[in-house]
């Protein structure tokens, strides 16, 4: 039960870190120059930005309790189970970022999960 | 194109600095008693070690080009994309290292090249809708609707 919800904890925070970085960038604006000077400005108006700083922040919650997971689950599990966070950031990105979803990118969202999730499986040993 | 070649650099520095990292953290080792002064040298071997800091370093580079991915591409694109580090890290590990690899591991490396394949191909086709609307939108002489 403590497992599981942990579980939901990690990938909760993954995916909403995801979702807060994506829109701290969008408000930031467009990469499109890769000249230092450009670059310089960019990375100052990510470090101010309120969004980014919230997903960094969740991100760093679930690095934290991804490793504090890992000191009582098994990899075998702990792994396969955090694939989820595929999915939840896509519906993340559907229901906060209102992004545009197609059948083959749901589909092929899933079957990268499921992919991971096996890739993952056997990493116990 | 330019996106093709951002993905790329994404993934391919998350794996060869996952695997730089994992390298110097193995050389580090674990600490077995847990003390203030066991911690500290365990930091102070962990910052001095070359192959945790390159590995360190070309993360900080893979974050840095994720964010200029996310800052111009959807988050339900981008996600999926950088999955191929499983792949790359499958293959790197077969071809490089010659670990043998598990039937469940390849069935998922295979299902994870699939999930890339299609949400990769569904793109690219609605990039070349968006250009093929855009063209007869020019052609007709009307305002070119804001794309994404």
């Amino acid at each position: 039960m403590k497992t599981w919800l942990v579980v939901f904890l990690v990938v909760l925070s993954d995916s909403a870190g995801n979702v807060f970085v994506t829109k701290g960038m969008k408000e930031v604006g467009e990469v499109t120059s890769y000249r230092p000077m450009a670059l310089l400005r960019v990375a100052r108006q990510a470090l101010t930005n309120v969004m980014m700083a919230m997903g960094v922040l969740c991100m760093a919650v679930a690095f934290f309790s991804f490793i504090a997971l890992l000191s009582w689950a098994d990899l075998s599990f702990v792994l396969p189970a955090t694939a989820l966070g595929y999915v939840v950031s896509v519906v993340g990105a559907h229901y906060v970022l209102k992004e545009n979803i197609s059948a083959a990118r749901w589909i092929g969202t899933i079957i990268i999960c499921l992919g991971v999730a096996l890739i993952s499986l056997n990493s116990g040993d | 194109m330019k996106n093709f070649v951002l993905l790329s650099l994404v993934v391919v520095l998350q794996v060869i600095g996952n695997v730089l990292l994992s390298r110097g953290m193995r050389q580090v080792g674990g600490s077995e008693a847990i003390s203030g002064s066991t911690i500290v040298s365990f930091g102070l071997r962990t910052v001095s070690n070359p192959w945790v800091l390159a590995g360190v370093a070309l993360l900080i580079g893979f974050f840095v080009l994720y964010l200029a991915a996310l800052s111009r591409l959807e988050l339900s694109f981008v996600l999926p994309m950088t999955a191929a580090a499983y792949v790359l890290t499958a293959l790197f590990a077969w071809l490089i290292l010659h670990e043998t690899i598990s039937p469940a591991r390849w069935a998922g490396t295979f299902a994870v090249t699939l999930g890339i394949l299609l949400v990769g191909s569904s793109e690219h086709r609605a990039a070349k809708r968006r250009g093929e609307a855009q063209a007869i939108n020019l052609e007709q002489g009307t305002e070119p609707r804001a794309a994404d």
